[in-house]
């Protein structure tokens, strides 16, 4: 049944993210079957919280073909704060790059930036690249 | 209006026209076949076991809405329900109800497919891989390196 490629669609859409997890980690088989319908949409993690807007906004400039520059992807947001660019560039290369999660946290559960901390591109401490 | 289907070890069913319909397979050659159904239909994958079960389903669900489009079972946009009797019907061992979805995949039955999927996916639900793999009788068979990009992977999981 688990063989059945027609029935994974089925079966795996009724998982949940953690159930789906502890599939990929069952073989190599099941975890090539099972990683699309883990990562399918990352937006759904819940600890992106209400930074959920800004971030699928980044998404989409991030896949599409102009994002080629620091510049051009902070421009559009330039009042969006820096914790949310961290968050995002973490996550979004994660999947290839292979972040620290812990790092991660410790960006979330800092204290709250007052206002919003814009991130200056000419800055050299601000320099991170998308790619 | 009767038809009458034939298992793979030879036992014979016959069943309302309605209900066999269920089955989108069964449908099909009912069409094509139209002037010769005093033939028993054939059904080479499916036991007498496990086709006496999903004529029990067909009969009890007869009366369903008919639903042809694959889109209406996406699970992400409708949850697959079930009622107290498809809870009921579902009460038997894994091996059955395994061999059901078989059934199920081979005659078309949609609502039965997805009934047993749903139920496929209830006995992983909340298993870790060691309790799958003893399960379905599974390898590990992942590198050193790969058992690490699993373990970070599962820290996003967790977030």
């Amino acid at each position: 049944m688990f063989d059945l490629p027609e029935l994974d669609d089925v079966i795996y859409q009724q998982l949940r993210r953690h159930d789906l997890a502890q599939c990929a980690r069952v073989n190599k088989k099941w975890n090539r079957v099972v990683s699309p319908y883990l990562w399918s949409d990352i937006t759904e993690l819940g600890f992106l919280g209400d930074r959920r807007k800004n971030f699928r906004r980044m998404m989409i400039i991030f896949s599409s073909n102009n994002a080629t520059s620091y510049k051009r992807i902070t421009t559009p947001w330039s009042n969006m704060c820096k914790k949310d660019y961290l968050l995002w560039k973490s996550t979004v290369l994660g999947f290839s790059g292979y972040p620290d999660p812990g790092a991660l946290q410790s960006i979330l559960h800092s204290p709250e930036e007052t206002g919003n901390t814009r991130i200056d591109p000419t800055s050299p401490t601000n320099a991170v690249h998308p790619s | 209006m009767k038809v009458t289907l034939e298992s793979s070890d030879g036992q014979v069913f016959t069943v309302d026209k309605e209900v066999a319909e269920l089955s989108v397979i069964i449908k099909e050659m009912l069409v094509i076949e139209q002037a010769n159904q005093d033939h028993p239909i054939p059904l080479l994958n499916v036991g007498a076991v496990e086709l006496a079960k999903v004529i029990e389903y067909c009969e009890h669900h007869r009366n369903d809405p008919t639903i042809d489009d694959d889109e209406d079972y996406d699970s992400r946009k409708k949850p697959i329900e079930m009622d107290d009797w498809d809870k009921q019907f579902t009460i038997v061992n894994k091996e059955m109800m395994f061999e059901l979805i078989l059934a199920a995949n081979s005659m078309q039955v949609k609502p039965l497919l997805h009934l047993g999927c749903r139920y496929a996916a209830d006995i992983v639900k909340r298993m870790s891989p060691t309790e799958i793999r003893d399960l379905f009788q599974i390898d590990d068979d992942f590198t050193p390196e790969e058992q690490d990009k699993i373990e970070w992977e599962k820290q996003w999981t967790k977030l």
